[in-house]
């Protein structure tokens, strides 16, 4: 069914070495406009060296990456960035020294701006309302005026995911968007996940070692180990399949 | 709350700068020089506070300043060459009240652009690198451009360079000096604080917390690290242009691109006042500017002992500088809280 | 319920065969689920940050005493903190913490983001700032000491949250790291040898790079590392986070026989809250600096209510 709609994302046949090591190999994958998919596999397997090639930090050895029908594998990151790919970090990345407020303003969307306007004001009321909402929801408007660096690290995850969801891209690549994150709230990030693809029409991708969390969310799932694809299934059927099971989820 | 005490500071600073003249009237170089001091320390906290590129170099875009003004004071008038060619001389050019309010107007204004300019085409080349590879690349800027100047005849080469005499009928230029540093020293401090407000002084920040996250979340950081540079060079060519003017007399090496003295002095007084914080500038820069005077005045032959000792005090007992400080110990005063208000 | 806490110590204490065949099974930490790790479920149970604070207000009427943490550790003082009032700098964050665990028992501490859980393992290391409150290990005043006293003198090892090992080190390199504060070099390699011996794993690539090692036996590293002091307590920051489901299974394993088998008292940390508490015997708690609730850690899981407002449903 998800045939009819547009890809937004394509990985075709990437290849990376790291000094002679192998970090993907042959990879192909498709990303489905408003899905929610899965990368799951191994610590090791080269999920993140993927995540690493296709937002432009370091460019495939050989092999196609195409956003929207744009070949982006040569792209810079930040021009990446701005074309609505975006994705968070596994180390936890927040500007530490500003408080959580100026960290989401800063985060918010320059896509259709020109570079001149950045010397406009830019801490309105507006902006800062929209960061308010988000500080609400993810449990941190009370410490909205301490420097993002004095949170814990669960809530500074919490900070980037809504960092993320204020640049309203166009699809976010989540690199284990839940470690660290307490379960009940984990259930919340779900249903907002949920709703950011529904709403906004964001596509999500997502790197989730949680199978309470891929296996909830996610339409189709994509398993790495070696730095191949072993297997692209419905979450079901990836945790029927005996390949999966011996090469990641045990048992 | 913020604003608040940004106004107090504003109209506290203004008073006490228009009166000062009139009760410190022995102190008028000085005072012109805090006034000075205060924008390199302005304009090297934006960079090297705000953006953490510790610049090294930013010395350069003084003496560029110095030179483009004294330049342009001459040559609307006169033949440079033939001017600097009279060594130490320039007796011979005598301007009038106009044409001397012109030449250093005009020569100000190129002086900041040229300024600018120059930060532009390095910044193209070294500014695409991190941190302490930038640092190490602006080290040897001041010296380098000390030796052009140094070598080029047309503007005096080695033997310097002089200022143009003001008009005899202009009585108090020490006055006049000291109120264009005041005017130049209130549009950096407005331009820094403004420059706060807007997406350029937050994505600074970004850059110096995580230049990596920053780029990921489509920060243009090249184009932004470059217009920093060069809205920095900007007002430190100008205020090259009064210090010139101050000094009458322009060496290259050792009053132009001075790197032991202003171009250590401007990171100085930014790690006293606390690097990233504007007003920390300016308290940084006045408190040094007194303690620096009074050494030279009591500590005479152990000056630059006690300023060397006076650093280490800084930097071991306060490495986050007076702001840094006040901040950890009130942080309530900078609006650092936990606000437990209901939205 | 006292009784059996005592028993259960004694148990643990007395033979030493017995202990291979304790009651819990490292296998059986997780018998529900066929999926190991973080296991299955569903994610029905949605409740907002706010009102998880709110809600959790009705337990802080009934915080628990001291006497009811001294029953559930068995009366044994091995380990108790009191009071703590500690933060980062001015700002303070946990408040009148008090803790109690015996020897070779483990705790594990739950609750949502920025609770204070890790702040309990960094104030009881010596990374914060504390302002009043005491910490005794066997029964020996260490509040105040330093970080490093706290290792060699009275054997504290803190395994960290975030990946601490060298990778640019050989794994061999990584663990006589671990014995810095050790009078010399040759008794750190005689520790680094005890510990190849027990992880041969380990053993296998001690000449190679600790980058090279894959996610769960760089935490196993860390793991080791922190043994070469031969510590009596164990804080563990997150075992489990970033960790593929399989290895997140060895981990527990590895602990539980670090407890069972060595008599280590550990003191744990985990989001990962189910897992944490089928392991450990103590459960506590916390929510906005405060420990609200404190029980047998099974009987918390079987608790309805924590569940709903902290395991996720």
């Amino acid at each position: 069914m998800h045939d009819k709609k547009e890809k937004i994302l394509t990985v075709k046949n990437a290849h990376k070495n790291f000094g002679g090591v192998v970090a993907n190999k042959n990879i192909s994958l498709e990303v489905i406009e408003g899905n929610i998919t899965g990368l799951i596999g191994p610590n090791g397997s080269g999920k993140t060296t993927l995540f690493n090639s296709i937002v432009g930090y370091h460019p495939v050895d050989s092999g196609q990456i195409y956003f929207d029908n744009q070949e982006i594998s040569a792209m810079t990151i930040d021009s990446i960035a701005r074309l609505g790919l975006l994705r968070t970090f596994q180390q936890t990345r927040v500007y530490k020294k500003l408080n959580c407020v100026d960290n989401l303003i800063i985060s918010i969307s320059n896509k259709d701006t020109r570079f001149i306007d950045i010397f406009k004001p830019f801490k309105n009321k507006e902006n800062i309302e929209k960061a308010h909402d988000l500080l609400e929801f993810v449990g941190l408007y009370s410490k909205r005026l301490l420097f993002a660096g004095e949170l814990s690290f669960g809530q500074q995850k919490l900070l980037e995911l809504v960092m993320a969801l204020i640049n309203e891209p166009r699809i976010l690549l989540l690199d284990e968007p839940t470690a660290g994150i307490n379960p009940t709230l984990i259930n919340g990030l779900i249903e907002r996940l949920k709703k950011i693809n529904e709403n906004y029409k964001i596509t999500l991708f997502i790197i989730e070692h949680n199978m309470r969390v891929i296996m909830n969310v996610a339409n189709d799932i994509y398993c790495m180990a070696n730095g191949e694809i072993i297997a692209h299934d419905t979450p079901k059927a990836i945790q029927e399949s005996q390949i999966v099971r011996d090469a990641y989820l045990g048992q | 709350m913020d604003k608040k005490y940004t106004y107090i500071f504003l109209a506290f600073l203004f008073i006490l700068s228009t009166v000062a003249p009139f009760i410190f009237p022995n102190y008028m170089v000085q005072m012109t020089e805090l006034l000075i001091l205060i924008i390199l320390a302005l304009t090297w906290n934006l960079i090297g506070g705000q953006m953490g590129y510790n610049s090294f170099g930013n010395i350069a875009f003084f003496g560029i300043g110095m030179y483009v003004t004294a330049v342009l004071q001459v040559g609307l008038f006169y033949d440079v060459g033939v001017y600097n060619a009279a060594r130490g001389g320039g007796a011979e050019l005598i301007l009038s009240e106009m044409q001397y309010i012109t030449g250093f107007a005009t020569g100000l204004l190129l002086a900041g652009f040229i300024g600018a300019l120059t930060a532009l085409f390095l910044g193209l080349f070294i500014l695409g690198m991190r941190g302490h590879y930038f640092a190490i690349c602006t080290l040897g800027l001041g010296g380098m451009f000390g030796e052009i100047f140094a070598a080029w005849e047309w503007v005096g080469a080695g033997s310097g360079m002089t200022v143009p005499n003001p008009p005899a009928s202009l009585e108090d230029t020490g006055s006049i000096l000291y109120y264009l540093a005041f005017c130049i020293m209130l549009l950096t401090l407005l331009a820094m604080l403004y420059l706060n407000k807007t997406r350029f002084g937050l994505s600074l920040c970004a850059i110096r917390d995580d230049e990596d996250k920053a780029e990921s979340m489509g920060i243009k950081t090249v184009y932004i690290k470059i217009s920093a540079w060069m809205i920095s060079a900007f007002f430190v060519a100008l205020a090259g242009g009064v210090a010139g003017n101050l000094k009458k007399f322009i060496d290259p090496r050792d009053t132009a691109f001075t790197g032991e003295t202003y171009g250590i002095w401007m990171i100085l007084m930014v790690i006293l006042g606390g690097k990233g914080y504007v007003w920390g500038a300016v308290i940084g820069a006045i408190i040094f500017q007194i303690t620096k005077e009074l050494f030279w005045t009591y500590l005479l032959g152990w000056q630059r002992v006690a300023l060397g000792l006076l650093i280490l005090i800084v930097i071991i007992f306060f490495p986050q500088g007076i702001m840094g400080t006040l901040r950890d110990k009130y942080p309530r005063l900078f609006g650092v809280y936990v606000d437990d208000s209901k939205k | 319920m006292d009784d059996v806490d005592k028993k259960k110590r004694q148990r643990k204490k007395t033979t030493s065969a017995q202990k291979k065949t304790a009651k819990k099974s490292p296998a059986s930490h997780n018998p529900s689920s066929f999926i190991s790790g973080y296991g299955a479920g569903n994610v029905e149970t949605i409740i907002s940050v706010e009102e998880i604070n709110r809600q959790s207000d009705s337990f802080k009427k009934h915080k628990p005493s001291k006497d009811q943490l001294a029953q559930l550790s068995g009366y044994d003082n091995f380990f108790m903190i009191d009071a703590l009032n500690a933060g980062y700098g001015k700002m303070q964050i946990l408040h009148d913490f008090n803790l109690r665990i015996g020897a070779g028992q483990s705790l594990c501490i739950i609750g949502p983001n920025g609770a204070g859980k890790s702040t309990v393992l960094h104030s009881i290391f010596g990374f914060t700032t504390i302002k009043s409150g005491s910490i005794v290990a066997q029964e020996r005043e260490v509040t105040y000491l330093d970080t490093n006293k706290k290792i060699s003198y009275v054997g504290i090892a803190y395994i960290m949250q975030e990946s601490s090992i060298f990778p640019d080190m050989t794994v061999e390199e990584n663990l006589w790291m671990g014995g810095f504060l050790k009078d010399n070099l040759e008794a750190a390699k005689e520790s680094a040898e005890l510990i190849f011996d027990k992880y041969p794993r380990l053993a296998n690539r001690r000449k190679q790079a600790a980058r090279i090692l894959s996610g769960g036996e760089k935490r196993l590293l860390e793991i080791a590392r922190a043994l070469i002091m031969n510590p009596q307590i164990l804080l563990v920051d997150e075992p489990s986070i970033g960790l593929e489901p399989k290895y997140i299974n060895a981990v527990f394993d590895i602990l539980y026989e670090l407890q069972h088998n060595d008599n280590k008292t550990i003191i744990m940390v985990e989001q990962n809250a189910k897992k944490g508490l089928e392991f450990a015997d103590i459960g506590y708690v916390m929510v906005a600096g405060e420990l609200i609730k404190a029980d047998k850690a099974d009987n918390l899981l079987k608790n309805p209510e924590i569940g709903r407002l902290f395991l996720g449903g």
